[in-house]
C-alpha cells in the first residue's frame, strides 16, 4: 500500500466521521442560537433514527424508505414533545436548567430505547450494498458517500432555508435579538417548535445514515452527542458554516492523529487541538464575538 | 392436630435447634451455598450460573437426594459487589453452616472472599479464570487460565505459518491485560509483532488503525476485546479486504455473533472458544459432546432458553460438589480433599481434573479453534 493511499484512505475515514459530527453539530448550533440553550438529546436523535430505521427493516419487513421516514418522524416527534413539555420559551428556563432538562431527557430516550430494542448491538445493511468502491489501493465503503452527500444536501438546504424562506429569516432574526423579533411580531413559541424538529430531524437523518456503517446500541447516544457539541464548540457555537467545519475538521484530526500520532491517545489529541484552538480564538473558528 | 402431633413437631424444633447450636452433629443435612450475581451488571454470568446449579441440586433431589436425604442449595445474590459477597459468604460459612460454596463469580468479588474461605477452612468453587487459585487452597475453579486462551491462539497462528503479526487491542482493562499476554509470549511461537494499535471500546471507526496495519503487511491480524468492538473491527477488516487470517481473543465471540456479524464477517476470521458454543460440529468421540448436549437440553427443557459456558460450569460445579457430599459427608476438610482427587469428571467445558497442586480444573483442550463461515461456527486448527 503505498503513502498516497494510505494518506487518502485516512481522510476518508476522517471525512466520513467528520461529516456525522457536523450534522450533529448543526442541532447544537441551530438550537443554541435561537433559544440559548444547550441540547444534550441531540445524540440521542442520532440512536433513535438507527435503530427504529433498523427495527422496521429488519424486524418487520418494511421498505428501507419508508422505514426511513419513519425513524426521521419519531426523532422529530421526540425533539418537539421534549420541546413542548420542558423547554418552551413561556417557561423561561435559565440555560444551566435547560441544561439538566435536556440531560434528563437524554437519559429518557436511552432507558426507552433499551427496553424497547434491548442491550445488543444492531446492524442495517447499506443502502448500496456491502461491496466497496476500490481505487487501486483505497477501499470507500458506499456508505461513506450517502454520509458525505448527506451533510452536502443538508447544508445547502439549510442555507436555503436562512437565506430565502420567511421562517428561517424569522428563526435568525430570533437569533439575533430575540426582543426585536418579538416587537415585529415573530412568535418566539413557533421558532423555537421549529428549531427543535429541525435539529431532531438533522439528527435523525444523521442517525439513519450512519447506521450501516457500523452498528448502533441504544447507549452510545451521549458519546456521540458530546463529540457533536465539541465540533460545533470547535468551529463556533451557533455558526452553521462553523458546524460544519468544525465536524469535519474534528473528524480529520481523530482520524489522522490515530494513524499518525497514536491511536491510543485519538480523542486526547482531537480535544488538546479543539483547547488549542479556543485559546487563540475563544468563540471557535467562525464563532460571532459573543 | 392432634396432641401427639404437637408434640412430635416440638421434638423436631428442638432436633434442629440442637443441629444449629452443635454442627458436624446433625452431620446429615447437606447444604450447598451459592454466592453470586443474580442481578446487576454480572446478571450475564451470575443468573445462568445459579439457575443451572440449582437444576443439578434438584435433579439430585429428585433421584433421592444423598442416602435419601434432600440437598439443600442456599443461594445468595452478591449483585456483583465485593462487600455484599464478603458478607453472604460469612452467613453461608457462620450461619448456614454449609459445606461446599459455589462461586463467587468475578475476580473483585472472588479475591475480596479468598481470606475468609481459607481461614473458614470450606472448599469453594469459583466461578472466573482470572484469579490463580494457589495450591493446597480451599479454592478451586474449573475454566482455563486466560493465559491458556492466548497460548492456544498463537499456536494456531504458529501452524498457519504466521511470521509477522499486528495487534489491535482495546485500551480497557481486558484489551490491557490481552495485549500484555501477547507481547509476554509471542516470540514463543516464532512470531514478530511488527504493530501494535489502540482502539477504544465504544469506537465505531477503526479505518486509521487497520489502514496503517494494512500497510504494515503482517501475516496476521490479533484483535483483542470484545463486544461490539469486535463486529466494528471485523467489518473495518472485510471492508479493507485484508486476506490474512484475523485471530480474535476469547470471549470475544458470544451466541449472538451469527446475528450481528450477518454478512460482513471475513472468512479469515479465526478465534479460540469454549467446545460449548460449537458443540454441534464437535465429532462424537469428544469426551464433551455429551456432557454439552446433556446440559443443554435440560436447560432449554426448564428455561425455554439456549444454556451457555456460565451455566455450564454452575452444572458441573453443583455436580462436583454433590459428588463429594456423596462419598465423604458434610465435612468441609474432607470435601476439599475430595474435590482434589477428581480425575477426568466429563464436564461441558472439559474434562475437569483436579488435585493438592492443581486446582484449576481444565487446561488447552477446553478451548478450541473455531472459524465463522456462511453465518455458522465450524471447526479449524
Amino acid at each position: 500500500m503505498s503513502e498516497w493511499a494510505q494518506i487518502a484512505q485516512v481522510l476518508l475515514a476522517g471525512l466520513t466521521n467528520g461529516s456525522i459530527y457536523a450534522l450533529i453539530a448543526l442541532g447544537f448550533s441551530l438550537i443554541f442560537a435561537v433559544s440559548g440553550y444547550l441540547n444534550l438529546v441531540q445524540g440521542e436523535y442520532v440512536v433513535i433514527g438507527g435503530l427504529v430505521t433498523i427495527a422496521l427493516t429488519e424486524w418487520w419487513g418494511v421498505p428501507l424508505v419508508p422505514a426511513i421516514a419513519a425513524a426521521v418522524l419519531v426523532s422529530c416527534a421526540f425533539g418537539y414533545l421534549l420541546q413542548r413539555l420542558s423547554l418552551s420559551p413561556n417557561r423561561r428556563l435559565s440555560p444551566d436548567a435547560a441544561l439538566i432538562v435536556t440531560l434528563g431527557g437524554a437519559f429518557i430516550a436511552r432507558g426507552g430505547a433499551m427496553v424497547i430494542f434491548g442491550k445488543d448491538p444492531l446492524a442495517l445493511p447499506s443502502f448500496s450494498g456491502e461491496r466497496p468502491a476500490i481505487w487501486g489501493d483505497v477501499v470507500v465503503a458506499t456508505q461513506s458517500f450517502w454520509i458525505l452527500g448527506t451533510l452536502i444536501v443538508a447544508s445547502g438546504l439549510l442555507w436555503w432555508f436562512f437565506n430565502r424562506t420567511y421562517t428561517g429569516k424569522a428563526m435568525r432574526a430570533c437569533a439575533q435579538s430575540p426582543t426585536g423579533a418579538r416587537l415585529v411580531g415573530i412568535d418566539l413559541k413557533h421558532m423555537a417548535n421549529v428549531t427543535f424538529v429541525t435539529s431532531a430531524l438533522l439528527g435523525g437523518i444523521a442517525g439513519v445514515v450512519v447506521a450501516p456503517l457500523n452498528f448502533v446500541t441504544y447507549d452510545e447516544g451521549l458519546a456521540i452527542g458530546i463529540k457533536g457539541f465539541i465540533a460545533a464548540i470547535f468551529g463556533g457555537l451557533g455558526s452553521y458554516p462553523g458546524a460544519v467545519l468544525g465536524g469535519l475538521l474534528l473528524g480529520l484530526g481523530e482520524s489522522l492523529g490515530a494513524a499518525y500520532i497514536s491511536s491510543q491517545f485519538k480523542d486526547a489529541i482531537a480535544f488538546v487541538a479543539l483547547l488549542m484552538v479556543l485559546l487563540i480564538r475563544p468563540n471557535g473558528l467562525l464563532g460571532a464575538r459573543r | 392436630m392432634s396432641g401427639l402431633g404437637k408434640l412430635k413437631r416440638a421434638v423436631l424444633v428442638a432436633a434442629l435447634g440442637l443441629a444449629f447450636v452443635a454442627p458436624g452433629a446433625g452431620a446429615q443435612e447437606y447444604r450447598i451455598g451459592l454466592v453470586s450475581s443474580l442481578t446487576g451488571p454480572g446478571a450475564f454470568i451470575g443468573d445462568p450460573f445459579a439457575k443451572a446449579a440449582k437444576l443439578a441440586v434438584d435433579k439430585a433431589n429428585a433421584a433421592g437426594g444423598i442416602n435419601g436425604k434432600k440437598i439443600q442449595l442456599i443461594i445468595y445474590d452478591s449483585e456483583a459487589s465485593a462487600d455484599k459477597t464478603l458478607v453472604f459468604v460469612k452467613k453461608l460459612i457462620n450461619d448456614d453452616k454449609v459445606s461446599v460454596i459455589l462461586g463467587p463469580d468475578f475476580s473483585g468479588t472472588v479475591r475480596a472472599s479468598l481470606p475468609t474461605i481459607e481461614e473458614a477452612k470450606v472448599a469453594s468453587l469459583y466461578n472466573t479464570p482470572i484469579i490463580e487459585p494457589k495450591p493446597n487452597s480451599f479454592h478451586f475453579t474449573p475454566w482455563p487460565s486466560e493465559e491458556t486462551g492466548y497460548r492456544v491462539a498463537l499456536k494456531s497462528l504458529q501452524g498457519r505459518g504466521v511470521k509477522n503479526m499486528a495487534v489491535i487491542a482495546t485500551t480497557d482493562l481486558s484489551g490491557e491485560s490481552g495485549n500484555r499476554w501477547v507481547q509476554k509470549l509471542h516470540a514463543e511461537y516464532g512470531i514478530k509483532i511488527t504493530i501494535t494499535e489502540r482502539m477504544e471500546m465504544a469506537d465505531k471507526d477503526v479505518t486509521a488503525q487497520l489502514t496503517k496495519i494494512k500497510a504494515a503487511r503482517p501475516d496476521a491480524v490479533f484483535s483483542i476485546g470484545s463486544g461490539a468492538i469486535v463486529a466494528v473491527v471485523a467489518k473495518g477488516y472485510t471492508r479493507l479486504g485484508f486476506t490474512q487470517p484475523l485471530m480474535l481473543s476469547t470471549g470475544a465471540i458470544s451466541a449472538t455473533f451469527p446475528e450481528l456479524l450477518k454478512g460482513i464477517t471475513p472468512d479469515t476470521m479465526i478465534f479460540a472458544t469454549y467446545n460449548l458454543l460449537v458443540v454441534d460440529t464437535l465429532p462424537d468421540s469428544h469426551p464433551s459432546k455429551k456432557p454439552i448436549k446433556d446440559f443443554l437440553k435440560i436447560y432449554k427443557d426448564n428455561f425455554g432458553k439456549d444454556g451457555d459456558q456460565y451455566g455450564g460450569s454452575g452444572w458441573d460445579m453443583a455436580h462436583i460438589a454433590i459428588d463429594a457430599m456423596r462419598k465423604v459427608g458434610t465435612d468441609p476438610v474432607k470435601i476439599r480433599d475430595e474435590i482434589q482427587k477428581v480425575r477426568n469428571y466429563p464436564g461441558t467445558m472439559a474434562p475437569i481434573t483436579f488435585s493438592p497442586e492443581q486446582h484449576r480444573g481444565t487446561a488447552d483442550d477446553a478451548f478450541i479453534m473455531a472459524q465463522f463461515k456462511d453465518g455458522k461456527f465450524t471447526l479449524t486448527k
